[in-house]
């Protein structure tokens, strides 16, 4: 634990693994803490990067120039208000910290990630958005209020719609750490979702399928195998789910943390180790094509899931990026206008192949736009494409070219990529230590 | 996707370099001495190199206090560095017999002192990191002391040790240290000199140096031929070398 001057450079990643620095890192544990750590960085004149559970895949928590605080040593929930659900907490508690908090009170996030690992403070920086896009919009519409730590010690508070509100939540790198934050969750009947399984045949039909059935479903995420041309391009299954409000007997109602638990059947470093020999091109073309056929011989099935199971699949295996090491992986994520993004992503899928890069996985999620002037706005009324790419020595100057070509897509249709997925410094990289409009001096 | 740092690229085997893998659509950071000559560089390879990330971060290797701030801005705008390349080299002309400081003090600076300091720099990155790989341009020139420029032979030949000290420490820490004597380059720094043969011109060597780095070579020159005539100069007896020895 370093929370003092002391600190020695360490290692400090991107979730993608690809981006890296070596940095100085500072690990307060309490307010007093940090507001020292902070204290002392600013009185040397360095710009210190502050860095939650570094879950955005790329450059986005690491700093290679200057020193690097991680806030996850501030991690406690400090109220839940039974009757509003509003919850107040520390910025660097982790989503499974909110949820093993929540869930037994019975409430959830209005949002969640992927997975349950990056904090609060760090998806409200980065303004997520979960499965639920389409009805919930971006997580910044549901945070009560934010409380950041200004350089001379002092704290400041913004309720969510006042100006200075706006230069915390998804400016994307804050100049100043957020140290608490307030969310608006969800109340629940029961801690399980009732999921609906259907298979696609093609890129077409899934988009079709998640425009249709937004209205009716609270969430919506489609998988897609990115390795077939021509008319299979884009088969794959979309997920449906909405929470099941039923009367469920005490005891059985999916409200317990034991309830919650996402369980693998075969122990994650086997199952790691076994999916690591599939990982190159012709592997992971045959691994996609056996997911797609075992979705397509079971056809349109219906099954409930805990909410956990559900919201963060990958966490059956924790360790699932290491697979990726040396080299790890970058994930482009395209953000597309509906009327344009049938036609970007198709051709966002051609060129993978056109470069012989093919996406290792691929996402499609359906949003509208943000209701809140937040600065930086990725989200409209769309789709987002989201592809996993590895990168290795041999594909890394067409990978490079890829991620060129689908900035010129974004450009030409209208849409926008997403710093937290973005690795490969298509958006402009910060400058520490340069103020950005708005920001305050201390 | 590979990010790469050159120092000393606004001339000869550094702008090869830089064009090198400028086209292969790597993000590219140069260091060098003149802002004008390294702003035309960078313009005309972001330019001709639509998918490579060029920036350029001005540095004048004799003065000391430059050197880390322009380490630091370079690793900044990189973002992460991959592969960093000491190419900078200052070649003064000698008479052969007179020692001049204005000039050997210079040469020793550029040679190897900043070398020290900016790859010192980058090794401390490396072994953190655990990955990364050191590329620094020797030369034939430190095999032996040589008559002609003792000054730049010494600085020369401190660099290769430097470097296999570097390699040797680095090593367990999964860091790749490649020590480059390139032989005779058609380049401005033999421009017009007698006795220069077998040259290389400078793309050539750049492709070169660059295969051979990607896979982990660790001491080579750019013709294999050269590899010979360093075993003979190392082999040459004392006595002999004194008299008969090249220039």
């Amino acid at each position: 634990m370093t929370s003092g001057a002391g600190a020695g450079p360490e290692l400090v990643t991107g979730f993608g693994l690809y981006n890296y620095s070596v940095s100085p890192v500072y690990r307060p544990s309490t307010g007093d803490e940090l507001a020292e750590v902070v204290r002392l960085l600013h009185g040397r004149g360095e710009s210190p990067v502050f860095r939650g559970a570094g879950r955005s895949y790329g450059d986005a928590a690491t700093n290679p120039q200057g020193p690097v605080v991680d806030l996850t040593g501030l991690n406690r929930v400090l109220s839940l208000d039974g009757a509003s659900g509003l919850l107040t907490a520390e910025a660097g508690v982790s989503w499974e910290g909110l949820w093993r908090h929540s869930v037994p009170l019975g409430w959830w996030p209005p949002i969640v990630p992927g997975t349950m690992y990056p904090t609060l403070g760090g998806a409200i920086s980065m303004n997520i958005h979960g499965k639920n896009g389409w009805r919930a919009g971006t997580l910044g519409e549901h945070v009560g209020h934010v409380v950041v730590l200004e350089n001379d010690g002092s704290r400041s508070r913004y309720a969510r719609g006042e100006p200075g509100f706006f230069d915390v939540v998804s400016v994307w790198g804050a100049e100043r750490p957020i140290v608490e934050a307030s969310l608006e969750m969800k109340k629940l009947d029961t801690g399980f979702v009732d999921v609906l399984s259907v298979p696609t045949g093609t890129l077409a039909e899934q988009m079709a399928l998640l425009d249709a059935e937004k209205d009716a479903w609270e969430y919506l995420v489609g998988w897609i195998d990115a390795f077939p041309a021509g008319d299979a391009r884009g088969r794959g299954v979309v997920h449906l789910a909405n929470p099941v409000h039923e009367a469920l007997p005490e005891g059985k109602r999916g409200l317990t943390t034991a309830e919650q638990e996402v369980r693998s059947l075969l122990p994650p470093a086997l199952l790691l180790a076994g999916l690591k020999l599939w990982l190159f091109d012709s592997g992971m073309r045959l691994v996609n094509l056996g997911k797609y056929l075992s979705h397509r011989a079971q056809g349109r099935t219906r099954y409930r899931q805990s909410l956990v199971a559900f919201s963060f699949l990958f966490d059956v295996l924790p360790g699932f990026r290491d697979i990726y090491r040396p080299g790890g992986f970058i994930q482009y994520q395209l953000f597309v206008p509906k009327e344009a993004a049938l036609e970007a992503f198709t051709k966002a899928l051609a060129l993978q192949h056109e470069l012989h890069v093919p996406s290792y996985l691929g996402v499609i999620k359906r949003h509208r736009a943000d209701r809140l002037p937040f600065r930086n706005r990725y989200t409209s009324d769309g789709y987002s494409l989201a592809l996993d790419f590895p990168v290795t020595p041999s594909n890394s100057a067409s990978l490079a070219r890829l991620c060129r070509e689908y900035d010129a897509l974004l450009r030409d249709v209208g849409g926008s990529n997403y710093k937290a997925k973005d690795c490969v410094g298509s958006l402009p990289r910060r400058s520490p230590g340069v103020p950005r409009p708005g920001a305050r001096a201390a | 996707m590979k990010r790469i740092v050159l120092v000393g690229a606004t001339d000869g085997l550094g702008k090869a370099l830089a064009e090198y893998y400028a086209g292969q659509g790597c993000w590219v950071t140069i260091l060098g001495r003149n802002p004008a000559k390294l702003d035309a560089l960078v313009a005309d390879l972001r330019a001709r190199f639509k998918t490579a990330t060029v920036n350029g971060v001005p540095c004048d290797l004799l003065n000391a206090a430059e050197r880390e701030p322009a380490y630091r801005k370079a690793i900044e705008v990189t973002g992460h560095c991959d592969v960093f390349f000491y190419v900078a080299g200052l070649l003064r002309p000698s008479d052969g017999a007179t020692n001049r400081w204005e000039d050997d003090g210079p040469m020793v600076e550029v040679n190897f002192t900043a070398a020290v300091h900016l790859l010192g720099l980058a090794a401390n990155d490396f072994r953190v990191a655990r990955r990364g790989t050191i590329v620094g341009i020797s030369s034939i020139a430190g095999d032996r002391g040589r008559k002609l420029n003792p000054a730049y032979g010494a600085a020369k030949a401190a660099l290769t040790t430097f470097l296999e000290a570097l390699r040797n420490r680095l090593a367990p820490f999964g860091v790749q240290v490649s020590t480059v004597k390139p032989g005779y380059l058609s380049t401005r720094m033999t421009a017009g000199k007698a006795g220069v043969f077998w040259s290389a011109p400078a793309e050539v060597a750049a492709r070169t140096i660059a295969e051979r780095v990607a896979k982990g070579h660790e001491v080579f020159y750019v013709y294999r031929r050269w590899a010979l005539v360093g075993l003979v100069l190392k082999l040459v007896p004392r006595f002999l070398f004194k008299r008969v020895g090249p220039p």
